[in-house]
């Protein structure tokens, strides 16, 4: 087991309010830990720490065994980030922003065309970033986050403001990432794209990890699996009834509803991570 | 600090510098209106001679000649009526007249004191009235004793402590060149200061920082960008206008640390604005504290102590001991190493400013 990234009993607060209280958990090397809290919960804080922007009050963040605050430089040529909100150079074009940051990371024989085809941005590579719409943005972002070809990505948001099409993009690009080795952190509001790319969730409620494992295990411990049944009613309206799948009482039930009303549709239903996230903090992710 | 990363950095300043079109316009234009206004200024030394109107009804042929031979401290214009000499008084065409009646010319020839009225031009200065009244006094009795075949037997002798840097009196345009940089430089805090707000607004350098770079290889190259500018800007201005040539390096000296103290206060500025209103509002105030000082130094008369401690008077007038004044460099470097100190204490409370805030973000 390859960890790549750890966090180790981080702290941090500004003044009296505590935004992280005592956060441990690790990224291993091809894993994708899908980071999720609502807002205020201290995902962006601990990002932060993981980063080097923020100097842990205690507790240590370590990025492939490396101390993030103490050996800031050479840990930050091993990660990328792409950050939730555009912070892109609006004045300079989407070539001349990778050629610059390519340049801090002082890669030699950089091809800027290579990432921003990748992204779907190589035929508006010489326009100024300015004239981008917000998902050509976040593209741009994903690009800049990859150019050093990182060992860790952390992964804000990525998909804020993409097109389904475009959406579905990033994600195989991430899933790529995880195939070549990559440690992903990715932090989202989004249930579907959490669920769909995680290996494991880390639930963050209050600067404290409330619950860490993978998606099916989660579900598996908390949600419950139910019959979700359309009803057609006297009147001519729609009746929807939900019945635990895993209740010995369950197929009777059925069997009746079968035998004396009229049954419009009938799904199976599984347990959401959000459903399990109010089942664990008593909040919604939305807050 | 890694050259290569500032390198990289200066690059990209100076890259975005110049594409942003509000900075380079602002800059571009006032640069020249500085030049332009330079050349149109009056290249006149200002002579300033006290004169007066005289009328006499008497033919007071000797006075007159005695005045001509004798008193070198006021000239006079003479006039030939009394009521055009209350009239030219009046229009201000003179600033001051006397009228020599025939009881004041008596009462000198008698040697009895006599009363002689000053007439004086609406809004002449009461220091003005009162030295030209105390000159007239002299000159009088200069006159009465030369008539007189004698002379008064009073010698002044002015020694300058010092070099008497004050004989080298500048024409007005040059006499302005000190307060024209002064007002570049303080123009300036609000495009470094926009250049820095965009940074923090745009959260870009988030990204930077996320990058392998220091805060302080970024604040550097961010701040050293600033001050290359600021300085070429104005030696492009001392050179226009033929400025360059007297104790070049104490002006690059005092420009540099004028440029340093512009880069700390737009510094401190962007750090606590959320955005280009924020910055222009606050710097609106700073611009006109920092401006006050800087007519002291063309007008020495209207300076109070507290002016003298601002650092952009420090600033001001060492450039005008050294372009206009002639003086050396070791007439300056007292002020000039004060201005300094000033100048990197602020650049240093500006960074300090920027990094608590960035982290805050």
């Amino acid at each position: 087991m390859e960890k790549y990234v750890e966090a180790l009993d981080l702290v941090y607060h500004y003044g009296d309010i505590h935004a992280v209280n005592g956060i441990s958990f690790f990224v291993e090397r091809g894993e994708i830990l899908g980071f999720l809290g609502p807002n205020g919960a201290g995902k962006s804080t601990t990002i932060q720490m993981l980063t080097g922007q923020l100097r842990p009050r205690s507790g240590r963040a370590e990025i492939l065994g490396s101390d993030v605050w103490k050996s800031q430089k050479a840990v930050k040529r091993r990660f990328g980030v792409c950050f939730e909100q555009p912070n892109l150079y609006e004045q300079l074009t989407a070539r001349e922003n990778l050629v610059f940051f390519a340049r801090l990371y002082q890669i030699s024989g950089f091809k800027p065309e290579h990432f921003l085809e990748r992204v779907g941005l190589g035929d508006r590579m010489n326009d100024r970033v300015a004239k981008y719409s917000k998902g050509m943005k976040q593209r741009l972002m994903l690009a800049r986050a990859l150019i050093n070809t990182p060992d860790v990505l952390f992964l804000d948001e990525p998909a804020s403001g993409l097109d389904p099409v475009s959406a579905e993009a990033l994600r195989n690009i991430i899933l790529e990432e995880k195939q070549r080795g990559a440690a992903v952190v990715l932090t989202t509001h989004d249930m579907v794209d959490a669920d769909k790319l995680s290996d494991r969730v880390a639930f963050i409620n209050d600067g404290k990890i409330t619950a860490l494992d993978t998606p099916y295990n989660l579900k598996l411990a908390h949600g419950q699996k139910m019959l979700s049944i359309d009803l057609a009613t006297e009147s001519g309206g729609k009746e929807t009834i939900q019945l635990p799948i895993e209740q010995p009482s369950t197929g009777d039930k059925l069997r009746d509803i079968f035998r004396n009303r009229k049954v419009l549709t009938v799904h199976s239903k599984e347990a959401t991570l959000e459903d399990i996230f109010i089942a664990i903090t008593g909040r919604g992710l939305a807050g | 600090m890694n050259v290569k990363t500032i390198v990289t950095l200066l690059g990209k300043e100076y890259t975005l510098l110049f594409r942003n079109k509000v900075f380079t316009l602002f800059s571009g234009a006032l640069l020249l209106v500085l030049i332009g206004l330079y050349h149109v200024l009056p290249a006149e030394i200002p002579m300033e001679e006290p004169a007066i109107a005289v009328y006499s009804e008497v033919d007071a042929a000797d006075f007159f000649q005695a005045w001509d031979e004798g008193a070198e401290a006021i000239r006079y214009e003479r006039i030939p009526s009394a009521e055009a000499l209350i009239d030219s008084v009046q229009n201000s065409e003179q600033p001051a007249g006397i009228i020599i009646t025939e009881k004041v010319w008596q009462d000198i020839m008698a040697g009895r004191p006599a009363d002689v009225t000053l007439y004086t031009a609406p809004g002449l200065a009461d220091e003005h009235v009162r030295s030209m009244a105390f000159i007239l006094e002299i000159v009088f009795s200069e006159m009465v004793f030369r008539m007189q075949g004698s002379t008064l037997r009073i010698a002044t002798e002015e020694i300058f402590i010092g070099e008497d840097i004050l004989q080298n009196t500048a024409p007005f345009k040059d006499q302005m060149i000190p307060l024209l940089v002064s007002l570049l430089l303080v123009m300036e805090v609000f495009s470094l200061g926009i250049s820095l707000v965009e940074e923090k607004e745009s959260r870009s350098i988030k990204a930077v920082l996320a990058a392998p770079v220091g805060m302080g290889e970024f604040l550097f190259a961010k701040n050293f960008a600033g001050i290359s500018v600021i300085c070429g800007q104005i030696l492009i201005f001392l050179a226009a206008v033929g400025a360059l040539d007297s104790q070049f390096p104490a002006v690059v000296w005092a420009i540099l640390a004028g440029a340093v103290l512009t880069t700390g206060i737009s510094a401190v500025l962007a750090a606590f604005s959320n955005d280009m209103m924020s910055l222009i509002s606050k710097g609106v105030f700073v611009m006109i504290v920092m401006a006050v000082p800087l007519f002291g130094v063309l007008f020495p008369g209207m300076l109070s102590w507290w002016m003298r401690v601002i650092p952009t008077y420090m600033l001001a007038d060492s450039l005008n001991l050294l372009i206009n004044k002639g003086a050396a460099f070791g007439d300056v470097v007292v002020q000039l190493g004060v201005l300094s100190v000033i100048a990197l204490a602020i650049l240093f409370a500006g960074v300090i400013c920027i990094r608590e805030k960035v982290q805050c973000q």
